[in-house]
Protein backbone atom coordinates (compact mmCIF):
# COMPACT_ATOMS: atom_id res chain seq x y z
CA UNK A 1 0.00 0.00 0.00
CA UNK A 2 1.61 3.43 -0.65
CA UNK A 3 0.81 6.56 1.63
CA UNK A 4 -2.28 8.30 1.99
CA UNK A 5 -0.92 11.45 0.46
CA UNK A 6 0.31 9.78 -2.53
CA UNK A 7 -3.40 8.04 -3.09
CA UNK A 8 -5.30 11.47 -2.32
CA UNK A 9 -3.74 12.89 -5.64
CA UNK A 10 -3.91 10.07 -8.00
CA UNK A 11 -7.75 8.89 -6.44
CA UNK A 12 -9.36 10.75 -8.90
CA UNK A 13 -7.06 9.94 -12.21
CA UNK A 14 -7.54 6.58 -11.18
CA UNK A 15 -11.61 6.36 -11.32
CA UNK A 16 -11.67 8.34 -14.01
CA UNK A 17 -9.53 6.25 -16.11
CA UNK A 18 -11.28 2.97 -15.28
CA UNK A 19 -14.48 4.75 -15.72
CA UNK A 20 -13.28 5.80 -19.37
CA UNK A 21 -12.31 1.84 -20.27
CA UNK A 22 -15.40 0.50 -18.87
CA UNK A 23 -19.03 1.67 -20.24
CA UNK A 24 -20.08 1.49 -16.54
CA UNK A 25 -18.80 0.64 -12.87
CA UNK A 26 -20.28 0.46 -9.54
CA UNK A 27 -18.07 1.13 -6.28
CA UNK A 28 -17.58 -2.03 -5.34
CA UNK A 29 -16.48 -3.46 -8.69
CA UNK A 30 -13.88 -0.48 -9.20
CA UNK A 31 -11.96 -1.28 -5.52
CA UNK A 32 -12.17 -4.75 -6.94
CA UNK A 33 -10.41 -4.07 -10.56
CA UNK A 34 -7.93 -1.68 -9.03
CA UNK A 35 -7.10 -4.55 -6.44
CA UNK A 36 -6.58 -6.90 -9.29
CA UNK A 37 -5.07 -4.68 -11.58
CA UNK A 38 -2.28 -3.51 -9.09
CA UNK A 39 -2.00 -6.84 -7.73
CA UNK A 40 -3.22 -5.55 -4.12
CA UNK A 41 -0.82 -2.55 -4.16
CA UNK A 42 -3.64 -0.28 -4.15
CA UNK A 43 -6.57 -1.57 -2.31
CA UNK A 44 -9.21 1.89 -2.46
CA UNK A 45 -11.13 2.17 1.20
CA UNK A 46 -14.76 2.72 0.78
CA UNK A 47 -14.42 5.66 3.02
CA UNK A 48 -12.11 7.16 0.30
CA UNK A 49 -13.31 5.64 -2.99
CA UNK A 50 -17.16 7.23 -2.45
CA UNK A 51 -16.96 10.65 -1.12
CA UNK A 52 -14.26 10.51 -5.19
CA UNK A 53 -17.13 9.46 -6.75
CA UNK A 54 -19.60 11.73 -5.19
CA UNK A 55 -17.15 14.69 -5.94
CA UNK A 56 -16.77 13.61 -9.73
CA UNK A 57 -20.88 13.34 -9.42
CA UNK A 58 -21.33 16.97 -8.35
CA UNK A 59 -18.30 18.22 -10.55
CA UNK A 60 -20.62 16.91 -13.37
CA UNK A 61 -18.13 14.74 -14.92
CA UNK A 62 -19.76 11.24 -13.87
CA UNK A 63 -23.94 10.18 -13.20
CA UNK A 64 -25.60 7.12 -11.78
CA UNK A 65 -27.76 4.49 -13.07
CA UNK A 66 -29.23 2.97 -10.01
CA UNK A 67 -30.45 -1.13 -10.84
CA UNK A 68 -32.13 -3.53 -8.86
CA UNK A 69 -30.13 -6.26 -8.16
CA UNK A 70 -31.38 -9.06 -5.44
CA UNK A 71 -33.30 -7.11 -3.68
CA UNK A 72 -30.80 -3.94 -3.47
CA UNK A 73 -30.23 -1.30 -4.88
CA UNK A 74 -26.78 -1.28 -7.04
CA UNK A 75 -25.62 2.65 -8.36
CA UNK A 76 -23.44 2.61 -11.78
CA UNK A 77 -21.59 5.15 -12.73
CA UNK A 78 -20.76 6.85 -16.22
CA UNK A 79 -18.45 9.25 -17.29
CA UNK A 80 -20.69 12.47 -18.71
CA UNK A 81 -18.85 14.53 -21.73
CA UNK A 82 -17.04 16.56 -19.81
CA UNK A 83 -16.44 13.47 -17.47
CA UNK A 84 -14.69 11.73 -20.61
CA UNK A 85 -12.48 15.11 -21.42
CA UNK A 86 -11.58 15.32 -17.77
CA UNK A 87 -10.10 11.73 -17.76
CA UNK A 88 -8.34 12.39 -21.00
CA UNK A 89 -6.76 15.14 -19.46
CA UNK A 90 -5.95 13.74 -16.03
CA UNK A 91 -4.59 10.46 -17.70
CA UNK A 92 -1.95 12.71 -19.81
CA UNK A 93 -1.21 14.85 -16.72
CA UNK A 94 -0.17 12.07 -14.92
CA UNK A 95 1.42 10.20 -17.60
CA UNK A 96 4.18 13.22 -17.54
CA UNK A 97 3.69 13.13 -14.49
CA UNK A 98 5.30 10.35 -14.03
CA UNK A 99 7.55 10.84 -16.94
CA UNK A 100 8.77 13.91 -15.41
CA UNK A 101 9.53 12.15 -11.96
CA UNK A 102 11.54 9.61 -13.97
CA UNK A 103 13.71 12.44 -15.03
CA UNK A 104 14.56 13.82 -11.34
CA UNK A 105 15.22 10.38 -10.29
CA UNK A 106 17.46 9.29 -12.98
CA UNK A 107 19.10 12.67 -12.76
CA UNK A 108 20.15 11.95 -8.78
CA UNK A 109 21.10 8.66 -9.93
CA UNK A 110 23.46 10.31 -12.81
CA UNK A 111 24.75 12.63 -9.98
CA UNK A 112 25.72 9.98 -8.09
CA UNK B 1 -22.60 -17.33 -6.22
CA UNK B 2 -24.00 -16.77 -2.92
CA UNK B 3 -26.71 -14.51 -2.97
CA UNK B 4 -28.06 -12.58 0.01
CA UNK B 5 -31.69 -13.02 1.08
CA UNK B 6 -33.97 -10.27 2.67
CA UNK B 7 -33.62 -10.80 6.08
CA UNK B 8 -29.83 -11.21 5.90
CA UNK B 9 -30.18 -7.69 4.00
CA UNK B 10 -32.04 -6.68 6.42
CA UNK B 11 -29.41 -7.47 9.11
CA UNK B 12 -27.10 -5.49 7.00
CA UNK B 13 -29.35 -2.23 6.88
CA UNK B 14 -29.50 -1.96 10.65
CA UNK B 15 -25.69 -2.82 10.88
CA UNK B 16 -24.87 0.28 8.46
CA UNK B 17 -27.70 2.23 10.35
CA UNK B 18 -26.28 1.18 14.10
CA UNK B 19 -22.77 2.81 12.69
CA UNK B 20 -24.52 5.94 11.90
CA UNK B 21 -24.32 5.07 8.13
CA UNK B 22 -27.24 6.03 6.97
CA UNK B 23 -26.90 8.86 4.94
CA UNK B 24 -29.52 8.76 1.95
CA UNK B 25 -27.04 8.85 -1.16
CA UNK B 26 -24.60 6.97 0.87
CA UNK B 27 -26.56 4.02 2.31
CA UNK B 28 -27.94 2.31 -1.26
CA UNK B 29 -24.37 1.81 -2.49
CA UNK B 30 -22.90 1.13 0.73
CA UNK B 31 -24.80 -1.64 0.95
CA UNK B 32 -24.30 -3.40 -1.81
CA UNK B 33 -20.75 -2.56 -1.11
CA UNK B 34 -21.23 -4.48 2.27
CA UNK B 35 -22.94 -7.49 0.55
CA UNK B 36 -20.58 -8.00 -2.14
CA UNK B 37 -17.81 -7.93 0.09
CA UNK B 38 -19.97 -10.82 2.28
CA UNK B 39 -20.83 -12.71 -0.53
CA UNK B 40 -16.89 -12.54 -1.45
CA UNK B 41 -16.47 -14.20 1.98
CA UNK B 42 -18.77 -16.82 1.73
CA UNK B 43 -17.36 -18.05 -1.29
CA UNK B 44 -15.19 -19.25 0.11
CA UNK B 45 -17.49 -21.58 2.30
CA UNK B 46 -17.96 -19.77 5.30
CA UNK B 47 -21.44 -18.87 6.75
CA UNK B 48 -22.98 -15.04 6.27
CA UNK B 49 -22.44 -14.32 9.79
CA UNK B 50 -18.85 -15.03 10.01
CA UNK B 51 -18.63 -13.30 6.42
CA UNK B 52 -20.81 -10.47 8.42
CA UNK B 53 -18.13 -10.02 11.16
CA UNK B 54 -14.97 -10.40 9.02
CA UNK B 55 -16.05 -7.81 6.56
CA UNK B 56 -17.20 -5.39 9.54
CA UNK B 57 -13.95 -5.94 11.64
CA UNK B 58 -12.04 -4.65 8.60
CA UNK B 59 -14.27 -1.71 7.92
CA UNK B 60 -13.39 1.26 8.71
CA UNK B 61 -16.68 2.89 10.35
CA UNK B 62 -14.84 5.76 11.61
CA UNK B 63 -13.31 6.78 8.29
CA UNK B 64 -16.74 6.42 6.06
CA UNK B 65 -18.27 7.88 8.84
CA UNK B 66 -16.04 11.51 8.46
CA UNK B 67 -16.28 11.14 4.77
CA UNK B 68 -19.70 10.67 4.83
CA UNK B 69 -19.88 13.98 6.52
CA UNK B 70 -17.67 14.97 3.48
CA UNK B 71 -20.67 13.53 0.83
CA UNK B 72 -23.10 15.49 2.98
CA UNK B 73 -21.33 18.04 2.46
CA UNK B 74 -20.30 18.13 -1.07
CA UNK B 75 -24.42 17.52 -1.89
CA UNK B 76 -25.31 20.15 0.82
CA UNK B 77 -23.03 22.58 -1.17
CA UNK B 78 -24.22 21.13 -4.54
CA UNK B 79 -27.18 22.68 -3.56
CA UNK B 80 -25.98 25.30 -1.68
CA UNK B 81 -24.27 26.36 -5.05
CA UNK B 82 -27.27 25.88 -7.21
CA UNK B 83 -29.15 28.49 -4.59
CA UNK B 84 -26.25 30.59 -5.03
CA UNK B 85 -26.24 30.49 -8.50
CA UNK B 86 -30.16 31.38 -8.98
CA UNK B 87 -28.82 34.39 -6.64
CA UNK B 88 -26.53 35.32 -8.44
CA UNK B 89 -28.51 35.52 -12.07
CA UNK B 90 -31.42 37.09 -9.88
CA UNK B 91 -28.50 40.26 -9.08
CA UNK B 92 -26.85 39.92 -12.22
CA UNK B 93 -30.79 41.16 -13.57
CA UNK B 94 -31.00 43.48 -10.88
CA UNK B 95 -27.21 44.64 -11.62
CA UNK B 96 -28.69 44.79 -15.38
CA UNK B 97 -32.06 46.53 -14.37
CA UNK B 98 -29.57 49.25 -12.74
CA UNK B 99 -27.20 49.85 -15.18
CA UNK B 100 -30.32 49.78 -17.51
CA UNK B 101 -31.42 51.89 -14.85
CA UNK B 102 -28.47 54.42 -14.77
CA UNK B 103 -28.83 55.04 -18.85
CA UNK B 104 -32.48 55.62 -18.50
CA UNK B 105 -31.97 57.47 -14.97
CA UNK B 106 -29.29 60.18 -14.39
CA UNK B 107 -29.57 61.36 -10.61
CA UNK B 108 -28.44 65.06 -10.33
CA UNK B 109 -25.86 64.08 -7.68
CA UNK B 110 -22.90 66.55 -8.47
CA UNK B 111 -22.52 70.01 -6.57
CA UNK B 112 -24.04 72.90 -8.67
CA UNK B 113 -21.11 75.44 -7.98
CA UNK B 114 -17.69 75.27 -9.52
CA UNK B 115 -15.84 77.19 -7.01
CA UNK B 116 -16.44 79.18 -4.08
CA UNK B 117 -19.99 78.78 -2.12
CA UNK B 118 -21.61 78.67 1.05
CA UNK B 119 -25.11 77.20 1.57
CA UNK B 120 -27.04 80.13 2.35
CA UNK B 121 -30.51 78.85 2.82
CA UNK B 122 -32.25 75.39 2.55
CA UNK B 123 -35.61 73.99 1.31
CA UNK B 124 -38.44 74.32 3.30
CA UNK B 125 -40.71 76.60 4.86
CA UNK B 126 -38.69 79.86 5.64
CA UNK B 127 -38.96 83.30 6.28
CA UNK B 128 -38.60 85.35 2.69
CA UNK B 129 -36.11 87.62 2.28
CA UNK B 130 -38.08 89.67 0.11
CA UNK B 131 -41.72 89.50 1.03
CA UNK B 132 -41.20 88.94 4.49
CA UNK B 133 -43.29 86.21 5.18
CA UNK B 134 -43.26 82.79 6.00
CA UNK B 135 -43.18 80.81 2.64
CA UNK B 136 -41.95 77.88 0.89
CA UNK B 137 -38.54 77.36 -0.63
CA UNK B 138 -38.31 75.11 -2.84
CA UNK B 139 -34.51 74.75 -3.66
CA UNK B 140 -31.67 75.94 -1.99
CA UNK B 141 -29.61 78.97 -2.16
CA UNK B 142 -25.73 78.83 -2.81
CA UNK B 143 -24.35 82.38 -1.96
CA UNK B 144 -21.05 82.68 -4.35
CA UNK B 145 -19.62 85.85 -6.10
CA UNK B 146 -21.47 86.74 -9.13
CA UNK B 147 -19.51 84.97 -12.11
CA UNK B 148 -19.00 81.97 -10.61
CA UNK B 149 -19.53 78.83 -12.52
CA UNK B 150 -22.53 76.87 -12.14
CA UNK B 151 -21.96 73.50 -13.75
CA UNK B 152 -24.50 70.80 -14.57
CA UNK B 153 -25.23 68.29 -12.22
CA UNK B 154 -25.80 65.52 -14.37
CA UNK B 155 -26.44 64.76 -18.07
CA UNK B 156 -29.04 66.29 -19.39
CA UNK B 157 -30.48 68.62 -22.34
CA UNK B 158 -30.96 72.17 -21.83
CA UNK B 159 -35.33 72.80 -21.67
CA UNK B 160 -34.81 76.00 -21.06
CA UNK B 161 -32.60 78.87 -20.71
CA UNK B 162 -34.30 81.81 -20.36
CA UNK B 163 -33.95 85.39 -18.59
CA UNK B 164 -37.28 85.78 -16.68
CA UNK B 165 -36.83 89.23 -15.35
CA UNK B 166 -39.61 88.53 -12.27
CA UNK B 167 -38.74 85.14 -9.81
CA UNK B 168 -35.86 83.63 -10.85
CA UNK B 169 -33.97 86.12 -13.24
CA UNK B 170 -31.43 84.54 -15.89
CA UNK B 171 -32.99 80.60 -15.58
CA UNK B 172 -32.01 77.05 -17.06
CA UNK B 173 -33.84 74.08 -16.72
CA UNK B 174 -31.80 71.26 -17.61
CA UNK B 175 -33.42 67.57 -17.97
CA UNK B 176 -31.97 64.38 -17.47
CA UNK B 177 -33.28 61.34 -18.64
CA UNK B 178 -35.53 60.08 -16.20
CA UNK B 179 -37.72 61.70 -13.98
CA UNK B 180 -35.73 64.29 -12.94
CA UNK B 181 -34.92 68.12 -14.29
CA UNK B 182 -32.99 70.53 -12.26
CA UNK B 183 -33.30 74.34 -12.23
CA UNK B 184 -30.91 77.16 -11.36
CA UNK B 185 -31.78 80.73 -11.51
CA UNK B 186 -30.72 84.12 -10.82
CA UNK B 187 -27.77 83.61 -13.31
CA UNK B 188 -25.85 86.64 -14.63
CA UNK B 189 -24.97 84.89 -17.83
CA UNK B 190 -25.56 81.73 -19.87
CA UNK B 191 -23.10 79.53 -21.56
CA UNK B 192 -25.60 76.90 -22.91
CA UNK B 193 -29.09 77.47 -25.07
CA UNK B 194 -31.87 76.09 -24.98
CA UNK B 195 -31.76 72.17 -26.38
CA UNK B 196 -28.03 71.83 -25.99
CA UNK B 197 -26.95 68.59 -24.52
CA UNK B 198 -24.97 69.00 -21.12
CA UNK B 199 -22.35 66.48 -20.02
CA UNK B 200 -22.48 66.74 -15.91
CA UNK B 201 -20.07 68.99 -14.69
CA UNK B 202 -20.04 71.28 -17.75
CA UNK B 203 -20.51 75.03 -17.16
CA UNK B 204 -23.82 76.29 -18.23
CA UNK B 205 -23.92 80.07 -16.74
CA UNK B 206 -22.61 82.08 -14.17
CA UNK B 207 -24.16 83.26 -10.22
CA UNK B 208 -25.46 86.51 -10.79
CA UNK B 209 -28.58 88.29 -9.01
CA UNK B 210 -30.86 88.60 -11.56
CA UNK B 211 -34.72 88.15 -10.92
CA UNK B 212 -36.14 88.34 -7.34
CA UNK B 213 -32.82 88.48 -5.38
CA UNK B 214 -31.31 90.89 -3.35
CA UNK B 215 -27.63 89.26 -3.40
CA UNK B 216 -25.46 87.22 -5.69
CA UNK B 217 -26.52 83.67 -5.11
CA UNK B 218 -27.52 80.60 -7.23
CA UNK B 219 -30.82 79.16 -6.66
CA UNK B 220 -30.75 75.30 -7.18
CA UNK B 221 -33.80 73.31 -7.43
CA UNK B 222 -34.27 69.25 -8.13
CA UNK B 223 -37.88 68.19 -9.50
CA UNK B 224 -38.88 64.48 -9.52
CA UNK B 225 -41.96 64.65 -12.28
CA UNK B 226 -43.70 68.32 -11.28
CA UNK B 227 -42.79 67.14 -7.45
CA UNK B 228 -39.67 69.63 -6.14
CA UNK B 229 -37.21 67.66 -3.99
CA UNK B 230 -35.01 68.68 -1.57
CA UNK B 231 -31.76 68.80 -3.48
CA UNK B 232 -29.29 68.59 -0.73
CA UNK B 233 -30.30 64.66 -0.35
CA UNK B 234 -28.89 64.19 -3.96
CA UNK B 235 -25.24 66.46 -3.50
CA UNK B 236 -22.77 63.85 -2.94
CA UNK B 237 -19.92 65.69 -4.75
Amino acid sequence: MYSKELMKGTLKTIVLKLLKEHEKMYGYEITQKVKDLTQDKIQLTEGALYPTLHKLESLGYVYTEKKEYNGRTRKYYLLTESGQAEATEKINEFAEFVLTMKFIFNSKLAAE
Amino acid sequence: MNQLNSTQLETLRNDLKARGLSLFVLKDELLDHICCLIELEMEKGISFDEGRQIVFKNFNSAEMLRNQKKTKWIYQSKKFKRKFKSVLSAAAVIMLMMVGGVEAQETPDGHPIYGDCELASGFGIRRDPIYKIKRMHSGIDFKAKAGTPVVATADGTVLEAVSNPDGYGNKIIISHSGEYKTLFGHLSGFNVKTGDKVRKGDIIGYVGSSGRSSAPHLHYEILQGDKKINPELFISK
